[in-house]
């Protein structure tokens, strides 16, 4: 039995993305950032992990439907001399088709120690509603 | 004929680097591994351990170096959900973690600096002086 037989949480393997096409100006590996998605009767949460990403070099891209989500990791310096590997350099990259009821305008989001959390508020018409019945 | 042997050589050469390529593709597709993912740099300034470490409470982590060591311990928690919430997709990982790395019997423990940004831990583990090299200079 080694050290590490207890452990509660594993890795889960960089997923290389094929950005061969449509993506002239990217260059460099990206992979498939983590994602939860949760929603409630007001909005639609992504989560994504993109450790490495800052403000800078984080885009978040809406058009046809198709929220496209792109950040990129600065390569580590040339006079580092790698002993042990376990993760890949890269950025990341991830696409979401996002439906006609939620309200575009409203989308908002937030980076954080690596951690993506965009909220994709509900349109107004799509929110349950409470019918209140009276009493005739 | 020297020209021929040489291209053959190097034909082998990218023949054996695509080898290593695939081998490297596969062996990481061999899932799952103990959390987190570190990598291990040797740099001027000494040894970097780095580790991705998304949504971490830097708090939660305990690092212990020695000499020839380096523990890594923490827990990753994600938040609750609220109660009219529930979940479509669930990929991020939490819980505990504990990992020990085995490293050249050279480290200072006294000057580790360890920083969290953006999302990855970055341990500075110097060396220790006498580990550093020197430059002889020679007197003729």
């Amino acid at each position: 039995m080694s050290k590490e037989s207890k452990k509660e949480i594993t890795v889960r393997n960089k997923q290389a993305v094929e950005t061969t096409s449509g993506e002239p100006t990217w260059s460099g590996r990206f992979f498939t950032p983590a994602a939860d998605i949760y929603s409630s009767d007001e909005a639609i949460t992504l989560v994504l992990d993109m450790p490495g990403v800052t403000q800078e070099e984080l885009d978040i891209d809406l058009r046809d439907g198709v929220l496209t989500i792109v950040g990129k990791v600065p390569d580590e310096p040339a006079e580092y001399r790698l002993m042990q590997q376990e993760y890949e350099i890269g950025g990341y990259l991830r696409r979401f088709n996002i439906s006609d009821k939620v309200d575009r305008d409203g989308i908002s989001a937030k980076l954080k120690d690596g951690v993506l959390t965009l909220v994709l508020p509900k349109a107004e018409e799509i929110r349950p509603r409470k019918i209140e019945v009276h009493v005739g | 004929m020297w020209r021929w042997n040489t291209s053959v050589f190097d034909d082998l050469l990218r023949m054996q680097r695509e080898m290593e390529q695939l081998h490297r593709s596969l062996s990481s597709a061999v899932g799952p591994r103990v959390y987190p993912a570190i990598n291990i740099y040797d740099s001027p300034e000494g040894y970097r351990l780095r580790a991705e470490l998304p949504g971490i409470d830097p708090a939660s982590l305990d690092i212990t170096v020695t000499r020839n060591e380096v523990v890594l311990k923490g827990e990753r928690t994600l938040p609750e959900l609220e109660e009219n919430s529930h979940y479509h997709r669930r990929e991020r990982d939490h819980g505990k973690f504990s990992r020990a790395f085995a490293m050249p019997d050279n480290i200072d423990p006294d000057a580790v600096l360890a920083r969290y940004e953006h999302g990855v831990l970055d341990v500075l583990l110097p060396r220790l002086p006498e580990a550093q090299p020197r430059k002889v200079a020679i007197t003729s």
